[in-house]
């Protein structure tokens, strides 16, 4: 997490020249680092109880309460079509997406991050299909790389696949 | 000018709230009126409700609701006080004005600028004048108000404004005071565009009004001042004193208002401290040695869970509040068109989200319009039509499983395919090929289509340009569904099915699977624990490897809830095993639309009032769930849609309704007369399948050995205080079977079958099964006396007993008044009827297939011609395109889908061609008020479904053939 706060401090000054910036709430999925644009973010909360929903696709994980409020689980493992050995509890970035509450799962949450759009890249074409569909681009950062996740692709994909 | 443009608008919505309610309030008291309820305090709100809207529209500067209101209230004061009568102009007028004011408030809200409407003022002010008799000088003060400008208003009088509007929500008798005083001396006529009273200009104005808006509520001593001030304001009328004086009284009202993002931040709030309560009451359980904490968590626990019980609440309205509008608006327009209509309002009570409310408004108000407008008749039309020359509209409104039903009926001239059709080709919609291929629902559902109307000249009701097809977008907008169902010259039902995203619906909580599940309470029949070690009259079986419950001799299909969800996984109890383990098991009895299933579950949990959270859109595929809730721990729960159980499990096939493990599945949608019927699948102990039709089927009993008894040579059983005669049918039929009972036969299962009024036991060696079949019974293969033909299913042959054929001809053993000795006469007689009745063609109108061929074979079997039709609509159609004269009577059973008896016999009376022919209804109702309304609707006789030789008698004796008599005699 060090090396993200230096970042910030990095990207700090380029506000003053480029102004061009965009803040990025952070995360890992499977050792891997992606981003959402920190407005579409709701909250990010701890791992909380979840009522499972048989018969659902995969990916969706479940239910669970939001103070009051029922938010739809999506696990982004499953999403991405990630195999492997999965963290037995995941962490909740809560976004609503016309008007309905979708948690995206995912194994760590990292610092919310301010990046010049100098950086920017769209997607390289080598990327898994299955990953780029979510994806709006990327953000060379100085010692590593930020895939930024587009929720409106994420719900469209949901309300179209399922 | 201190006042933000927010509070500006703040203190607006609230003025037009405050003026809608009480306008609908007036409304609603006008209706009163007009039904003649002249109490005192009727006359009295109406009349202060109107005072008040003139006090507030001053006081915000919309003269001309407040000259219209002044106008209405002059009216009312004489009739109020009780020196004048109302009379229907008045009320009409009233109203008129009612809705000028709620027009230009409509215009206000959305453009923040009161309309210039002066042309239909002066029209209502003339008549308001001559209505109430008021003088001009009685008028003029009002008249006056105009020429004062604005820079005349003392500070003292805009102290008082202030007052009235920052005062005005609390103390309504001030206010109104004051506003009665105030309105004199306001000017808003001189400056009407520039922004009355400058709340909505954000430009300074010196307008009189402005400065006291906008500093009002910093004044500390405002409402020390406020009763002094008016008090020696010797203006104030003692009228306005009086009506203040009431509303004061009124105004301790039990209601405020509340916005309803407050009501939501007040719910997720709530959510929270249930998260809290449920942390604090584990802490407190593990830490049991604190009694007094112990004490404090349960009395958060029970404080909590009443808590947001009633934050729940606080969202809902009764859709009442909406439904009692439409009594006004039929009003007005029945009148208008010359008609009479009823409006029944049912079910006002129902309670849905306000949002909800809102959104089903206009959709509402448009389905009503069109009703009255298209679908009622006029009063003519309507007396030659055979009908009540009063229509009838019924609103109803119900909960079913998280769904908000809202049907509107109708008994007018419903759809005409004719009509729809052609207008809908001529509009370019479709063209007259896919025309001819659309069933009647689809061509009803064309007024759905966007650019259509029925109606060949376009009325000022419902014809404006706006269709059904908006109707329906609007519904479909909140996720709802518009289904539309009529028959010509009946009428028409609409029916809207809202989903809720806020209803608290009372629930029984399941686990499964290790998880909670909520079923809705409306489609729960009953619950069942079955406990092999008792002796249990309820037990699962198997049948063919499926498995199924027989609950008091009907079969249900069983299925596992664990095991639809989870698929097998994670130690779900599949269905099959539960009814082999052995084990106990909790049943759920469903109702899905009619069909009645159990559900195996693991447990059952507890009844609780749930709030239904429709799931993300891009769940909705999966029908098995309605939706999600909160339960009081927190947790979410799924709930079940039973009706998507059923689906999923396949136990639902097109649209029928009592359906019982049909497997035999054939295309019947394209049949409209699907020719289906169940039939009881018996072990008679030879080879085959044999079957009984379902619909003779009263009981299926299981009667011990030791019960069986002997009267003579005639088994019996004791059995509901009468003697039971009990036939064997593998004996009558005497086929070559294997007599011996089975090894273990403790008990014998007899079908009780009802003819008459009289019961018969029919023993058979085991019951089987239930299986629908469409194809119809093939009479040729008959190679004894009591069977009555064969039907082939897609897996095999069964043999269909001909139960009234058997009963028959055993029924002399039992019955000593038994007509042995007239057969001679009656054989001779017979052959002269057969003869005569050749000429005779009758039409038989049933939706039962069984009793379909089963008259058929009576009528047929005595010589007549006989036609046969599956409902009303069929049997009129078949009526209307036969030649005049072609059939001598028609018989029709009274209860089916589409267009019942009854509906048939007046759709006949009222065609002329047809009107004539003799109608005989044939049912199993017979009471003295079913008889009535048979014979009112045009039939001429009332016959017992079953009893065939009446049936023949009856026949004969109204066509008048000879050797009748013999016949009923020999018939006794």
């Amino acid at each position: 997490m060090q090396q993200m706060v230096e970042l910030k401090l990095v990207n700090g000054s380029d506000v003053k020249s480029e102004n061009q910036t965009q803040q990025f709430s952070t995360f890992y999925v499977a050792n891997r680092l992606y981003g959402i644009d920190v407005t579409r973010v709701q909250e990010v909360v701890r791992p909380m109880p979840m009522t499972p929903i048989p018969l659902a696709p995969e990916y969706v994980r479940g239910l669970i309460n939001l103070r009051g409020q029922v938010a739809t689980a999506i696990g982004l493992r499953q999403l991405f079509g990630l195999k492997g050995e999965a963290p037995t509890e995941f962490m909740n970035v809560v976004c609503k997406v016309e008007g309905i509450l979708i948690s995206l799962q995912v194994d760590e949450i990292g610092d919310v991050i301010e990046v010049s759009k100098k950086y920017f890249e769209p997607s390289p074409k080598t990327i898994s299909d299955d990953i780029k569909k979510f994806m709006s681009g990327i953000f060379k950062l100085s010692d590593s790389l930020l895939s930024t996740i587009d929720v409106d692709r994420i719900n469209k994909f949901l309300n179209h696949k399922s | 000018m201190g006042l933000s443009s927010e509070k500006k608008e703040a203190a607006l919505a609230e003025y037009l709230d405050e003026c809608q309610e009480m306008l609908e309030r007036f409304s609603r008291n006008l209706g009163r009126i007009e039904k003649a309820d002249y109490s005192s305090e009727t006359l009295a709100e109406i009349y202060r409700d109107m005072h008040t809207i003139k006090g507030s529209s001053q006081l915000f500067g919309f003269s001309q609701i407040g000259q219209l209101a002044h106008g209405m209230e002059t009216c009312l004061d004489p009739i109020r006080k009780g020196t004048a009568k109302v009379s229907t102009n008045l009320i009409d007028t009233l109203y008129a004005g009612c809705d000028t004011i709620a027009n230009v408030l409509l215009a206000i809200r959305e453009k923040h600028q009161e309309p210039d409407v002066s042309d239909a003022l002066a029209g209502l002010l003339a008549r308001f004048l001559s209505l109430a008799e008021i003088s001009v000088l009685e008028t003029s003060p009002l008249i006056q108000d105009k020429v004062i400008p604005a820079e005349k208003i003392t500070n003292s009088e805009l102290e008082k404004s202030k007052l009235s509007i920052s005062e005005g929500k609390q103390l309504e008798k001030s206010e109104q005071k004051i506003a009665d005083v105030k309105a004199p001396a306001r000017s808003p006529a001189p400056q009407p565009a520039s922004g009355f009273f400058g709340i909505f200009d954000d430009d300074e104005v010196p307008a009189a009004g402005a400065k006291p808006v906008h500093s009002a509520p910093k004044e500390p001593e405002l409402k020390a001042k406020t009763a002094p001030e008016v008090a020696a304001k010797p203006e104030a009328s003692p009228r306005a004193e009086a009506s203040a004086k009431a509303s004061g009284d009124e105004q301790h009202s039990e209601t405020i208002r509340v916005h309803v993002s407050l009501l939501d931040n007040l719910m997720n709030l709530v959510g929270e401290l249930v998260l809290i309560r449920n942390q604090i009451m584990l802490r407190a359980n593990s830490h049991d040695e604190d009694a007094e904490f112990l004490k404090v968590s349960q009395r958060l626990n029970v404080l909590t869970a009443e808590m947001q019980n009633e934050v729940m609440k606080t969202r809902m309205q009764p859709i009442g509040n909406i439904l009692n509008k439409f009594n006004r608006v039929v009003r007005d327009l029945a009148k208008e068109l010359d008609k009479k209509i009823e409006l029944e309002l049912i079910g006002a009570e129902t309670e849905l989200d306000k949002t909800i409310i809102e959104a089903v408004k206009d959709p509402l108000t448009h389905i009503i319009r069109n009703a009255v407008d298209h679908g009622i008749e006029t009063m003519e039309e309507r007396k030659k039509a055979g009908k009540k020359d009063s229509g009838s509209l019924r609103l109803k409104a119900s909960h079913e499983s998280g769904q908000v039903i809202i049907e509107i009926t109708d008994d007018g001239r419903g759809l005409d395919r004719e009509k729809i059709g052609p207008k809908a080709v001529e509009k370019g919609l479709l063209t007259k090929e896919t025309l001819s291929k659309m069933t009647e629902k689809e061509v009803q559902s064309l007024i759905f289509s966007p650019g259509f109307s029925t109606a060949s000249a376009l009325s000022n009701i419902s014809g404006r340009g706006v269709g059904m097809d908006v109707v329906k977008t609007n519904v479909e907008k909140i996720g709802g569904i518009v289904d539309i169902s009529s028959v010509v010259g009946m009428g028409t039902t609409i029916k809207l099915k809202i989903p809720l995203t806020l209803a608290i619906v009372p629930a029984l909580i399941v686990w499964a699977g290790g998880y909670r599940f909520a079923i809705p309470q409306t489609k729960l029949v009953e619950l069942l624990r079955i406990d092999e070690s008792e002796q249990s009259h309820e037990k699962l079986e198997s049948v063919q490897g499926r498995p199924v419950l027989r609950l008091r001799g009907k079969l249900l299909p069983i299925v596992s809830l664990s095991e639809i969800l989870l698929q097998g996984n994670q130690g779900s109890v599949s269905a099959v095993e539960a009814c082999s383990a052995g084990s106990e098991s909790n049943i759920v009895i469903l109702n899905a639309d009619g069909l009645m299933f159990g559900l195996i579950v693991d447990a059952i949990d507890d009844s609780a009032d749930i709030v239904v959270k429709s799931l993300s859109s891009f769940l909705k595929d999966l029908s098995v769930y309605s939706g999600a809730t909160i339960m009081g721990d927190g947790s979410v729960a799924l709930t079940i849609d039973v009706t998507g159980i059923a689906e999923r499990c396949q136990l639902l096939q097109e649209s029928s309704d009592d359906e019982l493990n049909a497997r035999d599945q054939q295309d019947k949608t394209k049949d409209r007369i699907a020719d289906s019927a169940e039939y009881l699948l018996v072990d008679v102990g030879a080879t085959g399948s044999y079957a009984i039709p379902l619909t003779l089927v009263s009981r299926i009993e299981e009667f011990e050995n030791s019960r069986f008894e002997w009267s003579g040579e005639q088994k019996v059983v004791r059995y509901r205080n009468l003697l039971l005669p009990i036939f064997s049918l593998p004996e009558f039929l005497q086929l070559p079977h294997n007599s011996k009972p089975l090894d273990d036969d403790q008990r014998k299962p007899v079908v009780v079958i009802q003819r008459g009024d009289r019961f018969y036991g029919v023993e058979v060696r085991g019951i089987e099964d239930i299986v629908e079949v469409s194809s119809s019974i093939d009479h040729s293969i008959k190679d004894r006396c009591g069977i009555l033909g064969a039907i082939t299913s897609s897996e095999r042959v069964i043999v269909v007993v001909d139960m009234f054929g058997m009963i028959d001809s055993l029924r002399s053993q039992v019955e000593i008044e038994a007509p042995g000795s007239n057969e001679k006469v009656k054989a001779q007689a017979a052959f002269a009827e057969v003869i005569s009745r050749r000429r005779h063609r009758i039409l038989v109108v049933e939706d039962s297939t069984f009793f379909r061929n089963y008259i058929r074979q009576v009528l047929q079997e005595a010589g007549f011609q006989v036609e046969v039709a599956g409902d009303g609509l069929d049997g009129f159609s078949v009526l209307e395109h036969a030649s005049p004269g072609t059939f001598s009577v028609v018989l029709s059973d009274i209860e089916m889908p589409r267009l019942d008896g009854l509906g048939l016999a007046r759709r006949v009376r009222a065609t002329k061609a047809i009107a004539q022919v003799p109608m005989v209804a044939i049912t199993t109702r017979f009471s003295v008020q079913d008889i009535e309304q048979g014979k009112a609707s045009g039939f001429n006789r009332y016959l017992e479904k079953l009893n065939a030789p009446e049936l023949i008698s009856n026949l004969d004796e109204m066509l008048g053939i000879s050797g009748g008599e013999v016949g009923r005699a020999a018939n006794g």
